[in-house]
């Protein structure tokens, strides 16, 4: 009894409740109309791309996205995957300095200055990424930054399965 | 002078409570749904207690809501569909977390099992 009751304790240590399993997976990304970084034109989630991409949410004001950056420079050098960002609650003029002091991995960046496209993706942690599948579904979240260690086996495992489906 | 002190203080007292109570339900309503979600940046906190950014932003939403008119209900499903029933301290009865609720009884249970056939052993 007294074993079982350590066990229980100790799972309830070891797991990790800051990572929330996110009720959005599986589900279309949420409708949204906002301006594109540093463009005239307004971004929505029907013209994404019909391939596999990851959507990284990041601020100049972050300070985990500084780190993360490098990776997601590799990740754009590589050219395995595409990658779209959502500039989330930041200001303009700081989030274009931002990229150009750290370099600029997107394809475009979607401009979230108020916060709504973040509620709606159910952010809380940013840096937070979203790999999204050809169909525009949500498969998986990565909370906080990624590092090259789950860019190499965890999130490139999962492309490579998703990306042979139809 | 005294009493005029005295005046000042009661009007302050009256305003305030009639601040309160304009639009008194939706205050109501406001207030209850606010310290009933966690505030997810924080985990120890509700939305009501925490400054974080994103608490601040989800007080916002509760409150535009239930100036549109939604309730309770929506409004906590709106929150739990984008951030999981973690968000809610009261979290609906579901099979995942069946455990949850029923886990302390089952724990009740066991110990009074122990006891008792310990009792019928003596």
């Amino acid at each position: 009894m007294f074993i079982i009751f350590v066990l229980l304790l100790y799972l309830g240590l070891s797991n990790n409740s800051r990572l929330v399993h996110s009720p959005l997976i599986d589900k279309a990304i949420p409708d949204f109309n906002l301006p594109v970084l540093q463009s005239e034109s307004y971004a929505n989630s029907s013209n994404f791309p019909d391939d596999v991409f990851l959507l990284n949410i990041w601020a100049s004001w972050c300070v985990a996205c500084i780190k993360e950056h490098q990776v997601l420079n590799l990740i754009n050098s590589e050219k395995k995957v595409r990658l779209i960002g959502i500039n989330y609650k930041d200001n303009e003029d700081d989030a274009i300095g931002w990229l150009k002091i750290y370099g600029n991995p997107y394809e475009y960046n979607i401009v979230d200055m108020d916060g709504q496209l973040g509620i709606d993706l159910g952010v809380y942690g940013v840096p937070e990424t979203f790999l999204i599948d050809k169909n525009n579904i949500i498969r998986a979240k990565y909370i906080g930054a990624i590092s090259e260690d789950i860019y190499y086996n965890e999130i490139l495992p999962t492309i490579e399965i998703i990306s042979d489906e139809k | 002078m005294r009493s005029k002190i005295f005046l000042f203080s009661l009007l302050i007292l009256i305003s305030t409570t009639i601040s309160y109570g304009e639009n008194s339900k939706d205050t109501k309503l406001y207030n209850k749904i606010i310290t009933e979600l966690r505030c997810m940046v924080c985990q120890n906190q509700n939305i009501a207690e925490s400054e974080a950014p994103l608490a601040v932003d989800l007080r916002n939403k509760v409150k535009t809501m239930i100036n549109s008119g939604y309730d309770e209900k929506y409004i906590k499903k709106y929150m739990s569909d984008r951030y999981s029933d973690f968000i809610l301290y009261d979290p609906p009865f579901r099979v995942q977390n069946i455990l949850l609720w029923i886990g302390p009884f089952l724990f009740l249970l066991i110990i009074y099992f122990i006891l008792f056939r310990k009792n019928i052993i003596k």
